[in-house]
């Protein structure tokens, strides 16, 4: 294992091509987490096309540098205006406003860059030294887990995010698995769903589903409400880059915090479902219990930044785990990521930890590397990078929508794809709309065609007898556990709405 | 049922028609082939049944109030979402030009292809819904056309959707 891990760091830093094509990853997508309305999940569905083809590594690598930067630079408009960028930063603006507004905006952007970066490397450790563990539980599984271990997956994510009702998720992670029936049967060679339309024999066009139910909506979204903070003066924020290498060095001097709270943050983001913010807020908490002046808090404490910053990056070493090994994201972000490593044909699952750990540790130096990088580069330019907070979101729309389209219709050349697209967006915007989730979509179409060749394995392998094999019960134990823990949940009267990463 | 006022209730309506729609068709198939559809789909049917109860039963306990905003009802729960007035009449109209652009721009892709609905929809969108100078617009229309054409033209070699009217008219203009 030692030579692998090594021999994968030596691949990467050893190829011309995968730092160029990580430094374009970087850049990418540090200015799409500043910019209000684009987050992880729409800047992965956007790059999905031009990562086809690809070979498996370097496509890998560029998706998964572009997800894990995003959230270094979202907290820049926390800090500077007060305006959290999504969910992850709304901690960081409790003291990193509070900063800014006493002179020390500089300060607080160096201590929550670094932190975010630090984290970011930690989670890739505790990842990195989770594997020797995991690797027995994993290999365990046979096709009848791995059935089970998809509807698990969509009843996880349905389960952290549906708020109140499960049955939203379910019934969308159901839509998924159902669409990934369009297609030629395996068994039979019968088109179903597909009629006389030749470009469906091949199935749905995991880019074109992906597009239409995640990048669509957002870009409609954004095109509706707009998403510039231009009412936010900027002036009067002091900025020195003195005062910038004061906050970096914040993150040496409490290094003990950093590591605790990258370690919560990375075995937060290995639960599916729990996402950022969770994982923020509660290392948000633990800093203020664990401190001896508490009082600071909310006024302008480094440490209030530090710790949600660490947190919500170090998650992102966390949740490639079940994302790579079960199959399982970890969070809608990593439910697109998911989607987009299957089109560059990585199977999660065993074989991972089996045939592909090279894969395995050249993505987890990539998480090292790519966060190295982030750092570096938006500690020099984070004082130009917060303008983009001001571009309105509705000069955006446009140029989203090319993406989108020609995303689509490159993938496989179909121009029906187009049509395809809008008609998918129409139930992709349906969900935003009613606040139902999209990731468990993303997760059933994704693992559907492996579910049945699972399932089918699994029935000729033990027949229905499958069901009783001790690991499968463990496995329906957990959905059934799931869905009435959820039911009992939404029978309670809510004591306030919790929204999670999906 | 009070249920399917609500947008959530009529998206599980929706949900309800694609799942027993598509298990109606699968029962045709033959045995292998139906098995899987019929595995998610009858689930799904009753998942939707399950899911138009809880919605009824709780528009029944909590019963939509006489000028109760349209917007709270269809899940647009912030004040920015339902525009000002309290309604979502603005939202749902913003909602329609943005629907609008996307579907005709599809339409123009397929019809004139990528070269020629690229730079009109981003020039169109920028000036009437970005508020955006013609000439900013046209600017970024250009630049978009030429990064498109250098990108996917020159550097990968792809050919875009030409169109189904675009070949014929450069035909009959003789180019």
């Amino acid at each position: 294992m030692i030579e692998t891990m090594f021999g994968a760091l030596q691949s990467l830093l050893g190829s011309g091509d995968l730092i160029g094509l990580m430094l374009i990853a970087v850049v990418f997508g540090l200015l799409v987490g500043v910019t209000p309305g684009i987050g992880g999940k729409l800047a992965v569905a956007m790059a999905i096309p031009f990562v086809y083809g690809m070979p498996m590594i370097p496509g890998a690598v560029f998706l998964l540098t572009m997800h894990a930067v995003t959230g270094t630079s979202g907290q820049i408009s926390s800090i500077m205006f007060g305006i959290p960028g999504d969910g992850d930063d709304a901690a960081t603006t409790l003291d990193g406003y509070p900063l800014a507004k006493q002179g020390q905006a500089a300060r607080a952007l160096g201590a929550s860059v670094t932190a975010s970066g630090v984290g970011g490397i930690i989670g890739a450790v505790v990842f990195a030294l989770m594997i020797p563990v995991l690797e027995p539980v994993v290999l365990m599984f046979s096709p009848a887990e791995f059935f089970l271990i998809a509807l698990l997956g969509i009843s996880f994510i349905a389960f952290l995010s549906s708020g109140d009702s499960i049955f939203k998720g379910l019934i969308v992670g159901c839509y998924g698995l159902m669409l990934s029936t369009v297609g030629m049967d395996p068994q039979t060679g019968t088109p179903r769903f597909a009629g006389h339309q030749l470009f469906l024999w091949d199935g749905i066009s995991v880019i074109t589903a992906v597009l239409a139910l995640f990048a669509v909506p957002e870009m409609i979204a954004l095109g509706v409400r707009g998403g510039a903070i231009a009412a936010v003066p900027v002036g009067g924020r002091t900025f020195s880059y003195r005062q910038l290498l004061s906050g970096v060095l914040e993150v040496p001097r409490h290094w003990w915090l950093v590591l605790r709270t990258s370690v919560i943050g990375a075995v937060i983001g290995m639960i599916p479902g729990l996402g950022g913010s969770a994982a923020a807020w509660l290392c948000y908490g633990h800093a203020v219990q664990s401190s001896k002046t508490p009082e600071r808090f909310g006024k302008g404490a480094i440490e209030g930044v530090i710790a949600p910053e660490t947190a919500s990056n170090a998650k992102e070493g966390g949740s490639l785990l079940p994302t790579l090994f079960f199959g399982i994201p970890g969070s809608s972000g990593m439910a697109v990521l998911l989607g987009a490593f299957l089109i560059l044909g990585i199977q999660p699952g065993a074989l991972m930890m089996t045939q592909h750990l090279d894969l395995v540790w050249t993505l987890i130096w990539a998480l090292v590397v790519g966060n190295l990088m982030a750092v570096t580069i938006l500690l020099v330019i984070c004082r130009w990078v917060a303008g983009l907070t001001f571009i309105n979101g509705r000069m955006l729309a446009p140029f989203i929508l090319v993406f989108i389209a020609l995303g689509c219709y490159v993938s496989q050349g179909h121009w029906q794809n187009l049509v395809m697209l809008v008609v998918l967006s129409t139930i992709g915007y349906g969900l935003l709309r009613a606040k139902w989730p999209r990731a468990p979509f993303v997760i059933g179409f994704v693992l559907g065609g492996r579910a049945e060749a699972s399932l089918d394995q699994a029935l000729q392998l033990w027949g229905f007898g499958f069901f009783l094999r001790p690991l499968s019960l463990v496995l329906i134990a957990m959905i059934v556990a799931l869905i009435a823990v959820a039911v009992i949940r939404g029978r309670r009267p809510r004591r306030g709405a919790v929204e999670y990463g999906a | 049922m009070s249920g399917l006022r609500t947008f959530s209730g009529a998206l599980t309506v929706v949900m309800l028609a694609i799942f027993a729609t598509m298990v109606a068709v699968a029962t045709g198939y033959p045995a292998g082939a139906r098995f899987m559809p019929l595995v998610v789909g009858i689930p799904g049917i009753m998942l939707c049944l399950v899911q138009l109860v809880l919605d009824w039963r709780r528009t029944r306990v909590e019963p939509l109030r006489e000028g109760q905003p349209i917007a709270a009802l269809r899940g647009a729960a912030t004040p920015d979402e339902a525009g000002a007035d309290g309604s979502d009449r603005s939202v749902i109209r913003r909602e329609a030009l943005i629907w609008g652009y996307l579907v005709g721009f599809v339409a123009g892709l397929l019809v004139f292809g990528f070269w020629v609905a690229v730079p009109v929809m981003i020039a169109a969108f920028l000036r009437f819904e970005g508020k955006a100078s013609w000439p900013v617009a046209l600017g970024a229309a250009i630049g978009a056309a030429a990064v498109l054409y250098g990108l996917f033209g020159v550097a990968l070699q792809i050919e875009l959707h030409p169109g189904f009217l675009t070949p014929h008219l450069l035909r009959l203009l003789g180019l």
